[in-house]
């Protein structure tokens, strides 16, 4: 008798155990600004499915800022486009939604899926915009909500969502924001100087992952850190040099701006290593020179830029060097040597436009700008429902 | 032996199973008692205290107007008794002096402390929830008086300070010539050709003091380094959209910081400077996350409150000022360093008390 309800009695027990940590997971996070209030968004990207959960309120300064509480990611490869990747990105579209409803207690109306303007551009190139709405079709019917919606984003509106959600409202006429991609860089300003309706864009097909696989291209037999410094010169002093003059003085963004803020995987990166002083901080301001100070410190002095040696140099006893000894981990995790060399050598590419020597542009680094559209999208939802 | 694995296995469980009750339990009778509390809906009664000669040692309570005297009961905090009347009955609590209504926040509290650790019956627990309302009440008076008495100590400190000024400046005037303006802050002047500056200490002795900068001698100032003509870090509180400064914690709103700065032999036509402010933890008190950085200095990376940037003109006296907020500031020393191509070329500190 007593054998037979083992089994159930310690399947009950387990499910006590998971609800109690289940209750008291809805109050684990440690909120940073006042009348916080939490929302979700899923993205359908290129490589996957990302979740974040942000907390939106305001700062000491009253301005409007957002918190990432955490972040989450799944591998799916949409982009291929193959029945395998179409499975996986459902099945993680799917369990992301379900996680967020029910582990986080986030209800419905305040989470938000959408698709990403790259997975929309491969899809019309490679005629599978049908397979986008299969997508959605088939996540609506999986968590029983037929009125969900799943909204793909244009790279327009990708682009104006991140600088009003990034970019404070005392910096909205006068800052350029770039967004170093992987595959390719995007951003834009807004060129009216009084509405946020008109947004110009401004597109590279240049990321931090093409300038490297362009360099690697070139490295022929000698497999070197040196040589690979040597193509990426070349790549970056060729095409892509072309392009990038081409596009920065198209844009007309020189003359309107007086800050360029630049997101994307880079940027988290060179700020948290730049600065590791302000782990805190989700913006660092930069100059050119420090910035290609530091290219030449990756090239040169890379293993002092592991988590070990860059807490050593601290000596500001007021610093979390636990957390700052973390988030490095996480940057060297994402980047090696090369890529870092790649994206910081586009990035001075980019900066080098923007560096006159009489007038100063002020450089700004954005560390959680894959979130920037969430908090701009649920202002933009919550305002007009 | 499979019979042991079973065993073992099943105390686990069970271990498990109370453990998860347990807490269960915890958890249930706090949401049980919370729901209760925030579900409470007697009638509010006002806790009216009686004359502390009258040593009665009944509770008379009345929770029906129409009744007109409830039973007596005893309850065992005898030694405290509280008349209850109805809302509707009690006229507003007279006015009383600050030490009576100490001595009454005193006594509440002692009576409070008593009931919760007797825990006896609902009764009880009604009495010490009227009592923490009294309690509160009470507070909330003395909290809105000494809001009063701040905002009328600000007042009277803006126009003792205007006066002040005025007397300063009466007194300037008077002076036989040459006049000498004596500067109303202590400050330090590393510039290649020094100006004396008589220092008085007593004008401002516990407010500012300044310390001679040593890193930057006049002789080492070079072409690009800025010399500081004057440096002030004052506190101000904003009252009635006008701002005054001070010297209390409490009353900051903001920390203004006014720089004065010259380069005779200065190549360029656009100069920077760096501001630190640190607080007294030793920390820095950044301006914005979008303003505030690292730099590199001679004692290594630091971070900076903000950095300003402005058009020069050679052997111009060049003024430069900004504002740092902070929702709270500490009492103690706040030093502001300014940097100039990583150099230091002054400092100040500021005391709030």
């Amino acid at each position: 008798m007593f054998k037979k309800n083992l089994r159930p009695s310690l399947l009950l027990v387990c499910s006590l155990f998971f609800n109690i940590g289940f209750l008291f997971s809805q109050t684990a996070f440690k909120f940073k600004y006042r009348d916080p209030k939490v929302y979700a968004g899923i993205e359908v990207g290129s490589k996957g499915v990302k979740m974040s959960l942000v907390e939106i309120g305001s700062d000491e300064q009253n301005n409007p800022a957002f918190h990432i509480l955490k972040d989450s990611s799944v591998n799916t490869d949409f982009i291929s486009f193959s029945q395998a990747a179409f499975t996986a990105t459902l099945n993680g579209l799917t369990g992301m939604y379900k996680t967020v409803l029910e582990q986080y207690s986030i209800p419905s109306d305040k989470v938000f899926t959408v698709v990403s303007s790259g997975v929309n551009i491969q899809a019309e190139k490679s005629g599978n915009i049908p397979l986008i709405k299969s997508l959605a079709d088939s996540f609506r019917s999986k968590i029983n909500e037929p009125g969900r919606e799943v909204e793909i984003v244009d790279v327009l509106e990708e682009a104006r969502l991140s600088h009003l959600g990034i970019v404070p409202d005392a910096k909205r006429f006068n800052t350029f924001l770039i967004d170093i991609g992987s595959g390719n860089t995007k951003g834009g300003y807004f060129p009216d100087g009084t509405g946020t309706e008109k947004f110009k864009l401004f597109q590279l097909t240049w990321g931090t992952k093409s300038v490297a696989n362009a360099a690697e291209k070139k490295l022929a037999d000698d497999n070197s850190v040196t040589n690979f410094r040597n193509q990426l010169y070349r790549v970056l002093a060729g095409s892509a040099d072309d392009e990038i003059i081409y596009a920065v003085n198209e844009s007309g963004a020189y003359n309107i701006n007086d800050n360029i803020a630049f997101s994307g995987g880079i940027a988290w990166s060179l700020a948290t290593l730049i600065s590791p002083e302000l782990i805190e901080n989700p913006v660092i301001p930069v100059t050119y020179q420090e910035v290609e100070i530091f290219y030449n410190k990756i090239f040169s002095e890379y293993q002092y830029l592991s988590s070990q040696e860059l807490v050593k140099s601290l000596d500001d006893p007021t610093l979390d060097k636990q957390a700052i000894g973390k988030e490095v981990d996480r940057v060297n995790k994402v980047f090696d040597q090369r890529s870092l060399l790649a994206g910081t050598g586009l990035l001075l590419k980019i900066m080098r436009q923007f560096e006159g020597i009489y007038e100063k542009k002020d450089f700004y680094l954005v560390k959680n700008g894959q979130v920037g559209w969430i908090s701009a999208y649920v202002k933009k939802r919550t305002t007009n429902p | 032996m499979k019979n042991i694995k079973l065993s073992a296995l099943v105390i686990v469980a069970i271990s498990l199973t109370v453990v998860s009750l347990g807490s269960l339990g915890v958890w249930g009778y706090k949401t049980y008692f919370k729901a209760n509390d925030d579900d409470y809906s007697g009638k509010l009664i006002v806790l009216k205290p009686i004359d502390d000669s009258t040593q009665s040692q009944n509770v008379t309570v009345e929770n029906d107007a129409k009744k007109s005297v409830s039973p007596k009961k005893t309850t065992q905090a005898d030694n405290f008794q509280h008349i209850l009347t109805p809302v509707t009955n009690v006229p507003a609590q007279p006015k009383t002096p600050d030490a009576e209504t100490a001595r009454e926040i005193t006594r509440l509290k002692a009576e409070i402390e008593l009931l919760s650790k007797n825990k006896n019956s609902d009764a009880d627990i009604k009495v010490a929830r009227q009592k923490i309302e009294e309690l509160q009440q009470k507070i909330d008076n003395l909290v809105d008086k000494n809001s009063n008495v701040e905002t009328e100590n600000k007042r009277l400190f803006a126009v003792l300070r205007q006066l002040s000024n005025e007397r300063k400046d009466a007194e300037q005037k008077a002076k036989a010539w040459p006049v000498v303006y004596e500067n109303k802050n202590t400050e330090i002047r590393p510039d290649a050709n020094p100006v004396a500056t008589k220092k008085n200490p007593a004008a401002n002795a516990n407010t500012v003091t300044a310390e001679k900068n040593n890193t930057v001698n006049a002789g080492s100032i070079s072409e690009n380094i800025f010399a500081i003509e004057d440096l002030q870090l004052s506190a101000v509180t904003v009252t009635d959209n006008k701002e005054i400064e001070t010297h209390q914690a409490y009353q900051t709103d903001k920390l203004v910081g006014n720089i004065t700065i010259k380069n005779k032999n200065f190549q360029n036509n656009a100069g920077e400077i760096i501001v630190v402010v640190l607080q007294p933890d030793g920390r820095v008190l950044q301006k914005s996350t979008w303003e505030s950085g690292t730099f590199q200095s001679p004692e290594g990376r630091k971070v900076y409150s903000c950095r300003m940037r402005f058009d020069y003109t050679k052997g111009e006296a060049k003024q430069l000022s900004f504002f740092l907020n902070s929702s709270n500031y500490q009492k103690g020393n706040y030093t502001m360093q300014v940097y100039c191509k990583g150099v230091l070329i002054g400092k100040i500190i500021k005391t709030l008390s």
